[in-house]
């Protein structure tokens, strides 16, 4: 498994060696990495699976918006590149690929949900606040603090991110919270560059339409 | 002059951007002169904010866990996939022993019965009185040794009464040779 084998067996104290080596995966670049666990070092993919899960939870999260089922598509995204890792052209940037799969995986999640529609408990939850908050709001002398003023408005605002076409989303999330290059989303969406830029334009466009009254 | 229109198509132009870019020029030009796009401008800038200041998921503390064990049952499976035989149906080993499980049940089935031998019981002799006391005295009706000449002397003992009161209704004959009915006085 992840860190079943060793590269070289360096010093004397086993676990001394293999901090080590753990230490000096986390020096190298995502294609060397990639690199050291196509030559066998299976602990290269420990490294791997510690670089991107948070990123690519956040990610799959704010695009099918149900956490339980992000863990379970993140643990799928991993397992993919543990079984398709050779297939994987070094000439292409690793975290391209990973997101890609992540995010086809996202896609499919939402076609099939679309397909069977189902009412997700979190759903339910969070409507149920919401029918709930106005009376926290109705006294006036009884407002809440900031903080509790801007939680309240950061779950409008991704809210509202989970209201964007799927497409949409999916273009705005790497973009706004990635921070990917309009190139990297072409080649994680599978489109061209123009539609890229009109999706974007698009999703911006709404998510601005849907927060304005929020946070004017 | 740039429109409102123009400003919004080309907004993620303008966004993003880098800091030189000449073509920011006149998007900075009309956020200045109108109000509606800056508005719309600073909605998205802070939106966008909140979006990236938002608390960061945490993944489960048992995730490497339950991925570890995902990729062995993956490993497990790709080397049973590659063992020859062992993908699609029976192995050469399964089939052996279906052949075997198989020739046992015919076996079974055209060997024959076993014969037991049981341990002896020992038998009473019978009685000679009759077990039920009977009203009635059996022995055959006067002149009727005549009219059933076939039955021997010796048929009526009294031993048989039980079998005579059990016997069908037509077959009973009193020494006067009268009918009666079981069960009647």
């Amino acid at each position: 498994m992840f860190a079943r084998k060793t590269v070289k067996r360096e010093g004397v104290h086993p676990a001394g060696s293999a901090h080590s080596a753990r230490l000096q995966l986390q020096t190298l670049s995502d294609s060397e990495v990639v690199q050291r666990f196509l030559d066998g070092d299976e602990r290269a993919f420990g490294e791997l699976v510690s670089r991107y899960d948070t990123r690519l939870l956040n990610f799959v999260y704010r695009t099918v918006g149900d956490r339980e089922r992000a863990q379970d598509l993140v643990q799928e995204t991993f397992v993919r590149v543990y079984r398709h890792l050779h297939r994987f052209d070094q000439s292409k940037k690793f975290s391209t690929w990973i997101y890609t799969i992540a995010g086809n995986l996202a896609k499919n999640e939402l076609r099939n949900r679309s397909r069977n529609p189902l009412v997700l408990f979190q759903t339910i939850k969070k409507n149920w606040e919401a029918d709930h908050r106005p009376l926290e709001w109705e006294d006036e002398g009884n407002k809440p603090d900031d903080l509790f003023r801007r939680r309240v408005l950061q779950e409008q605002v991704e809210a509202a991110v989970k209201e964007l076409p799927e497409h949409h989303r999916l273009v705005f999330v790497l973009r706004e919270l990635e921070g990917r290059t309009y190139e990297e989303i072409a080649e994680i969406t599978e489109t061209n560059l123009g539609t890229v830029k009109s999706r974007l334009n698009r999703a911006r466009n709404n998510f601005a339409r849907i927060i304005a009254p929020m946070v004017d | 002059m740039m429109t409102c229109e123009e400003f919004l198509e080309g907004y993620s132009d303008f966004r993003d951007s880098e800091e030189g870019d000449p073509t920011r020029v006149s998007f900075l030009l009309h956020v200045e002169r109108c109000g509606s796009c800056a508005r719309y401008d600073a909605v998205l800038r802070r939106g966008v904010a909140l979006l990236q200041k938002g608390p960061e998921l945490r993944l489960r503390s048992d995730f490497q866990d339950r991925l570890r064990h995902r990729i062995y049952q993956e490993d497990l499976e790709a080397l049973r996939r590659r063992t020859p035989g062992a993908s699609g149906g029976f192995s050469t080993l399964g089939w052996a022993v279906a052949a075997l499980l198989g020739a046992l049940a015919l076996w079974e089935f055209l060997a024959p019965p076993p014969s037991l031998i049981l341990p002896s019981v020992q038998a009473r002799a019978p009685l000679s009185a009759p077990a039920v006391e009977s009203r009635y005295e059996a022995r055959p009706a006067v002149g009727g040794g005549a009219a059933l000449g076939f039955f021997p002397e010796d048929l009526w003992a009294p031993s048989h009464s039980p079998r005579h009161d059990a016997a069908p209704l037509a077959q009973r004959m009193r020494r006067e040779g009268d009918w009666i009915r079981v069960g009647l006085p």
